[in-house]
């Protein structure tokens, strides 16, 4: 007679071995209650008291109330104020033009003489001062000559 | 006490002032489940602790992101599994030694830790467990011992449940040999 039921692929194989796995663990079980291993006394009473001690810091964590800084609208402006003004003075910082050192004449000399040889400033000084001295001299003695030895009407008619 | 139904606990912990109460349902309701699926792949009972503790504070934190979309106890178990597989690689790469010296090494401490008070055979059974791969041995776990589906398992894990059964097919086998020839009889 045609069997129209079908079973899964493999599957007296199957059943055969977990036939056998059934029975081995019986076998396995009768031998033992698997309480081999045991605890400290009142460990379990104990658990959870300890897992909710463990459990309350991190609870406190949660509850310290940050206050955000950026929540507030005038901190913000003000803040971004702030950094506008910063910004656009260093810009105007930037974009102004490079100021060359002006140094009155005085000043400028004086810095010159700075780097010249003192002894060589002296010997110059001393060179100018005489000859002023003998260029007036020499003038002086000059209109006293001209003078003494001519008349005016000379003068004036050579002139 | 009645447990309360998962749906209740989200619904609760989405307001303010239920938060607490919705959270403290969570904790009674799987602290226990949560303790015994990390113990059994970590070993050790103060690792246990830390990393439970640090599970349900995982919890917490994401709780009120968490979707409707599977459910919440595979999801707090996947936070676990998560969890564990991470503190067992870093305690590989920090001692320097291979996966399978790390069995070995939580071997050892079954046998010296002081909150192991099993016989011989269910020391034997731990020991058998503690030899299979990590995949094997998370799946061993959640079946054996959670009594959890293979599509439940495989909403943890991610793994499709035709490979989870030939995985855990695989892990019962090598403990019934191991139990074997390590003088156990049947």
């Amino acid at each position: 007679m045609d069997n129209h039921f079908t079973v899964p692929e493999n599957y007296f194989e199957q059943l055969n071995r977990d036939i056998q796995t059934r029975i081995a663990e019986e076998r396995l079980k009768t031998l033992t209650e698997g309480k081999g291993f045991i605890v400290p006394d009142l460990y379990f009473e104990q658990l959870s008291s300890r897992i909710e001690a463990r459990l309350l810091p991190e609870e406190d964590k949660k509850a310290v109330k940050v206050v955000r800084l950026w929540n507030n609208d005038l901190f913000k402006y003000a803040t971004a104020a702030c950094f506008i003004l910063i910004a656009a003075f260093g810009l105007y910082l930037n974009n102004r033009p490079a100021e060359t050192p002006v140094m009155s004449g005085e000043m400028a000399s004086e810095q010159f003489l700075l780097d010249i040889d003192e002894q060589l400033i002296m010997e110059e000084v001393g060179d100018q001062q005489l000859m002023q001295t003998s260029t007036s001299a020499s003038e002086q003695e000059l209109e006293t000559y001209i003078l003494s030895n001519y008349s005016s009407n000379e003068i004036a008619s050579n002139y | 006490m009645k447990q309360v139904e998962d749906a209740e606990i989200i619904a609760k912990f989405s307001q303010e002032n239920s938060r607490n109460e919705a959270f403290n349902l969570l904790l009674n309701k799987y602290q226990q489940k949560i303790y015994w699926h990390i113990r059994r792949l970590v070993i050790d009972h103060d690792d246990t602790d830390d990393l439970v503790q640090e599970v349900f504070i995982k919890v917490w934190k994401n709780l009120e992101k968490f979707r409707n979309d599977s459910q919440l106890y595979t999801w707090i178990y996947r936070i676990a599994t998560n969890e564990s597989i991470t503190f067992l690689n870093k305690k590989k790469l920090k001692n320097n030694t291979p996966l399978d010296e790390v069995s070995a090494e939580l071997a050892e401490s079954l046998v010296e830790t002081s909150y192991f008070n099993g016989d011989k055979v269910e020391l034997k059974l731990q020991q058998a467990i503690l030899t299979l791969p990590e995949k094997q041995r998370l799946v061993f776990n959640m079946k054996f011992y959670d009594d959890l589906k293979y599509e439940e398992i495989s909403a943890i894990v991610g793994t499709s449940v035709g490979a989870l059964k030939a995985s855990y097919h695989i892990a019962v086998k090598k403990i019934e040999t191991f139990m074997l020839n390590e003088d156990i009889t049947f």
